[in-house]
């Protein structure tokens, strides 16, 4: 049990943070995530190379928006409809930056900047590879919503990369 | 593509990235695991030991209860011999007076007025071993009246007496039980004869019909391990690739083989303790039943690569069995000597079948306890060879190396019965013989 927890505990986290970025709160979901795991590994079945970590994934993604839900920032404040719905985005379609030499935390801590619905949704689709029907299904969105908040989350993260690299490069 | 190429490297440069966890989480996740009771404190585990504690002390207390009856039956059983032998010659003292046990019954009406009435066991023979126990039962009430007349002459008895001590010694407590002992043969001499040989027929019919009980411990033989890779079958893999968390492997199209994972099995003897009863039809041939309780225990081990998952099962079954004994052979069992039951070795054959419920299951992983759905009813049909030796007349040791084999009751629960359906199996236990 403790060697689960040594193995999957550090990569647990950086999930949580990319979810809920304050660490006292994230604290709280791996916590219960961590509970879940442990009580329910007998229900858990192996299907394959990664599927224990994708559970493990899985259940800590799932806290985390249960978190963001409970403490309602994430239900009243952005996936209400009004909160979702995106003004149309003049298409400029600026140059993504390179990210080959982006420190990890450095994008995990810009990720955690992000608006929670933009996190939300750029986690989901991005890390978690949910298609956006299945994004919009999970919080109650409709499925261009999803993928406009994806792009505009993408965006936005794109101007954090290009800002950031530009301080380092001066 | 190009944003799809840019999101391929964000997914790619957070795909493996870890961060610390928390300090102190581990020490507030046991205690969380605690407050949900399932993880293994040392409160916990003391607890549990004190509870396989008392459990062996249960077993412990029973089995002492058991034996210390079995002395209690034997010390009565004793007792009622010594009677029995002094009846037994004066019975046969009826059969020497008049041939015809009917008309020998009579005679003995005015003795049995404070005796039990017991029912006829019909037959002839049956008549006489009637008379033997009603006496028996009354035998302190005729030696007051009888006793003054007569004087013993013990000539005739030497041969029972040479048997006598062996039953009668163990008793030390009742001298009024021993007296009639000692006044029983004043009756026989006040008859010219004393042709005990008669009589001894009749004993042995008697402890013929009698009801067994047996206190006994059972195992299989032989464990079953088992070690597998393990290829993810077709419905599985679609649905796994369309889990929400696992997409990613949608793009897989191909059966998946999952490599660095092995799953091992370890099924440990199942062990049996149980309590029977067996009723005799005729000399040879007994019907048993009675109550057993059967512990199963499984290892399974999941590898998956580096890591390592072990569950531990344990399965509670009790079951009810029926069956027949056949009485082959008996060795030492001297016809002439039917109370020195003891030294007496049989072998028979048993046959019969059991019905198993699942009474309790549970998996325990990494030191977390579940319950487990109850595995069905489970049948199974056994026969063995039964060796037994009686340390008493109505104690005895037995053995029953066997084979037992149990049916697929279709349900999915993983144990020794489903890996190893046939088995050879032994059986051993204490048994009683609880006579009429």
């Amino acid at each position: 049990m403790r060697r689960l927890y040594d193995r999957y505990s550090g990569y647990a986290m950086a999930v949580g943070l990319r979810y809920v970025p304050e660490r006292d709160e994230v604290r709280d979901v791996l916590q219960d995530s961590f509970v879940k795991i442990l009580t329910t590994i007998t229900q858990f079945e192996y299907r394959g190379e990664g599927s224990l970590k994708a559970w493990v994934t899985r259940i800590v993604c799932n806290m985390a928006i249960d978190h963001l839900r409970a403490n309602s920032r994430f239900l009243q404040a952005d996936t209400s409809r009004r909160g979702f719905e995106i003004p149309d985005i003049p298409d400029d379609e600026d140059e993504e930056p390179d990210i080959g030499d982006l420190p990890p935390d450095v994008l995990l801590e810009m990720i955690g900047r992000l608006p929670t619905n933009y996190r939300t949704v750029l986690n989901l689709f991005v890390f978690e590879q949910v298609p956006h029907k299945e994004i919009a299904r999970q919080l109650g969105i409709k499925e261009n919503t999803s993928s406009s908040i994806f792009f505009r989350a993408k965006r936005m993260l794109g101007k954090m990369i290009q800002e950031y690299q530009n301080k380092q490069r001066t | 593509m190009k944003q799809d190429k840019w999101t391929q490297q964000l997914h790619d440069k957070l795909a493996e990235h870890e961060t610390p966890a928390p300090d102190g989480l581990w020490d507030d996740l046991e205690a969380a695991l605690a407050g949900v009771g399932t993880a293994p404190t040392p409160a916990q585990s003391g607890r549990t030991r004190f509870v396989a504690l008392r459990r062996w002390a249960a077993a412990a207390a029973i089995a002492a209860l058991v034996c210390g009856g079995g002395m209690i039956w034997w010390g009565q059983e004793t007792q009622k011999m010594e009677s029995m032998v002094s009846m037994a010659e004066e019975a046969s003292i009826d059969n020497v007076e008049e041939q015809s046990e009917e008309t020998s019954l009579p005679s003995e009406d005015e003795v049995q007025s404070a005796a039990i009435p017991l029912p006829s066991r019909g037959g002839a023979r049956g008549g006489v071993s009637k008379s033997n126990i009603c006496i028996a039962e009354t035998t302190p009430l005729k030696e007051e009246t009888n006793t003054p007349p007569l004087t013993p002459p013990l000539e005739g008895r030497g041969m029972d007496e040479s048997e006598m001590p062996q039953t009668t010694q163990p008793k030390s407590e009742e001298s009024q039980t021993t007296q009639p002992k000692s006044e029983e043969p004043q009756i026989i001499p006040s008859k010219p004869e004393s042709p005990t040989k008669v009589y001894r027929p009749h004993r042995v019919k008697h402890t013929n019909r009698n009801l067994s009980l047996s206190l006994y411990a059972m195992n299989g033989l032989g464990t079953k391990d088992n070690s597998n890779g393990v290829m993810m079958a077709d419905a599985l893999a679609e649905k796994y690739a369309n889990t929400m968390a696992n997409a990613y492997t949608s793009r897989r199209q191909s059966p998946i083989f999952l490599t660095g994972y092995e799953e091992r099995e370890h099924h440990r003897q199942p062990v049996s303790f149980g309590l029977s009863v067996s009723y005799p039809f005729t000399q040879r041939l007994s019907l048993t039943s009675g109550i057993v309780y059967t512990k199963m225990r499984s290892d399974f081990e999941q590898i998956i690569r580096t890591q390592q998952i072990n569950k531990e099962q344990t399965l509670h079954y009790v079951g009810i069995p029926l069956g027949l004994n056949y009485r082959l052979w008996q060795l030492g069992a001297r016809s002439s000597s039917s109370v020195k039951k003891h030294g007496v070795f049989t072998a028979y054959v048993s046959t019969g079948f059991q019905a198993d419920w699942n009474v309790d299951a549970r998996q325990n992983t990494e030191g977390v306890e579940s319950h487990l759905d109850k595995d069905k009813m489970q049948w199974s049909v056994n026969a063995s060879l039964g060796l037994q030796y009686n340390l008493m007349p109505q104690l005895a040791l037995y053995a029953e190396p066997g084979i037992s084999h149990y049916f697929d009751n279709g349900s999915n629960v993983q144990n020794f019965f489903k890996d190893k359906p046939t088995s050879l199996r032994l059986q051993v236990g204490i048994r009683m013989t609880v006579d009429h």
